[in-house]
C-alpha cells in the first residue's frame, strides 16, 4: 500500500497508551485496517482483537490477524467486567453496519447495548473510547450534514442509523447528567468509505468496489437508478473517503486525550456516485459504458439517495 | 473551520484519483 495509512501519526504519537491496544470489528473492513497499521508498528501481544466469533472461512484467529491475541465480543466484554483485562485505549468498530438489517432486536443488543456497556466500563475505569458509527444518522440530510447540528434535529431513515443515533444521544444524557464520563469519548460519523478490506460486506461494499467488478464481468458498470425529479440516474451524491484516510485520522484523534465529542469523517465534499466509479486516466482503463439498476431499499424503507449540499 | 480541525486535528483527504489509483492497484494484487 503506498498511501499513507497513518503508521506515521502513531509513530508520533507523545503518549504511549497502556497495552494492550483494543480494536473490536477487527475482522471487519475499517477495524481490520486499523489493526494492520497498529500492527506495523506495535507487537501483536500488545494488541487485541475482537469481533463476533470468526466464520470457518476466515481460518483460524491467528491467521485472520496476524498473530494477535482474538476474543470474542463476548469474551472482550467478560473480560473486562471480571477485571482481566485494563485496557487503556478501546477502538470500538464492531458493528452491524448494514443498512438494510430489519432485526432491531439484534441491532439494539448488537450496535447500542454492546456499545453501552463499553462505555460504561470505560467511564469506571478511566480509559478512552474511540468509536465509529455511520454517517447514517444523518438521514436523508434534511437538516445538513454538519456535526455541530443539535442531535435532536437529526431523522435518520434506517434501523441502523437509528439506533447509533440512540447511542449519540444516550452518550449526550450521561453528559447531561453529568455521571462519569470516559478519559475520551469520541464517535466518527462515518461517510462512504471505501479501500482495501471490504470485499467480504458484499452488497454493502462500496461503489467503488462494485463498480471494479462489474467492469471486469460485464465491461460496464450499473449505477443506481434516481428516485427523485432532480437526479439523474447515477446522478446521486456521495462524499467518499477512503479508509486509509478514516484510520489516519482516527489515530490522530487518539493522540489528542482531551478531545472528546461527535465528529464528520468524510472529505466534506459530495461528487457524483458515477464519477467515482470514473478510473484514473493514468490507470488507462478507458471508458466503459453504464447502465443502472434498482437503489437498495433500506431498513426504513427509504434509498440511500442524498439531497444536493446547500 | 471544521468541527475535527477546531479539535486540533487538521487532515488532509487523500485526492480522490489517487485513492483510486492505490485501491485499484491493491484489488489488481488481491481481488
Amino acid at each position: 500500500m503506498s498511501q499513507e495509512d497513518g503508521t506515521s501519526v502513531v509513530a508520533k504519537w507523545t503518549h504511549v497508551p497502556s497495552l494492550p491496544i483494543v480494536v473490536t470489528g477487527a475482522a471487519g473492513f475499517i477495524g481490520g485496517q486499523l489493526l494492520q497499521t497498529l500492527r506495523r508498528l506495535y507487537a501483536a501481544s500488545e494488541l487485541l482483537a475482537v469481533d463476533h466469533p470468526l466464520k470457518p472461512a476466515m481460518g483460524t484467529a491467528a491467521e485472520a490477524f496476524g498473530g494477535v491475541r482474538f476474543l470474542s465480543h463476548t469474551q472482550f466484554l467478560e473480560a473486562l467486567t471480571a477485571g482481566i483485562l485494563q485496557p487503556e485505549l478501546i477502538f470500538h468498530l464492531g458493528a452491524c453496519s448494514s443498512t438494510t438489517e430489519t432485526d432491531w432486536n439484534y441491532l439494539a443488543d448488537n450496535n447500542l447495548a454492546y456499545s453501552q456497556k463499553l462505555w460504561n466500563w470505560a467511564a469506571a475505569h478511566g480509559a478512552r473510547l474511540l468509536y465509529a458509527f455511520s454517517a447514517a444518522t444523518y438521514g436523508d440530510g434534511e437538516n445538513g450534514f454538519d456535526d455541530s447540528l443539535e442531535l435532536t434535529r437529526l431523522c435518520p431513515l434506517n434501523l441502523y442509523g437509528k439506533l447509533n443515533h440512540g447511542f449519540d444521544l444516550w452518550i449526550e444524557e450521561q453528559q447531561r447528567q453529568r455521571v462519569p464520563q470516559p478519559v475520551q469519548s469520541v464517535g466518527f460519523k462515518v461517510f462512504n468509505v471505501f479501500g482495501p478490506g471490504e470485499g467480504h460486506k458484499g452488497r454493502m461494499a462500496s461503489m467503488v468496489w462494485h463498480g471494479y467488478h462489474q467492469i471486469l464481468k460485464e465491461g460496464t458498470v450499473r449505477l443506481f437508478e434516481s428516485h427523485r425529479p432532480d437526479y439523474t440516474h447515477g446522478g446521486q451524491l456521495r462524499d467518499f473517503i477512503y479508509v486509509k484516510d478514516v484510520v489516519r485520522v482516527m489515530l490522530s484523534f487518539a493522540e489528542r486525550r482531551e478531545v472528546s465529542g461527535l465528529f464528520n469523517l468524510g472529505r466534506a465534499r459530495r461528487v457524483l456516485s458515477g464519477t467515482s466509479l470514473r478510473p484514473p486516466s493514468r490507470l488507462r482503463v478507458g471508458r466503459f459504458p453504464s447502465s443502472t439498476s434498482p437503489c437498495p431499499k433500506t431498513s426504513g424503507g427509504g434509498t440511500n439517495t442524498l439531497p444536493r449540499p446547500r | 473551520m471544521t468541527k475535527t480541525a477546531r479539535a486540533g486535528v487538521v487532515y488532509q483527504p487523500t485526492p480522490l484519483e489517487d485513492a483510486m489509483a492505490d485501491y485499484v492497484a491493491w484489488l489488481r494484487e488481491n481481488a
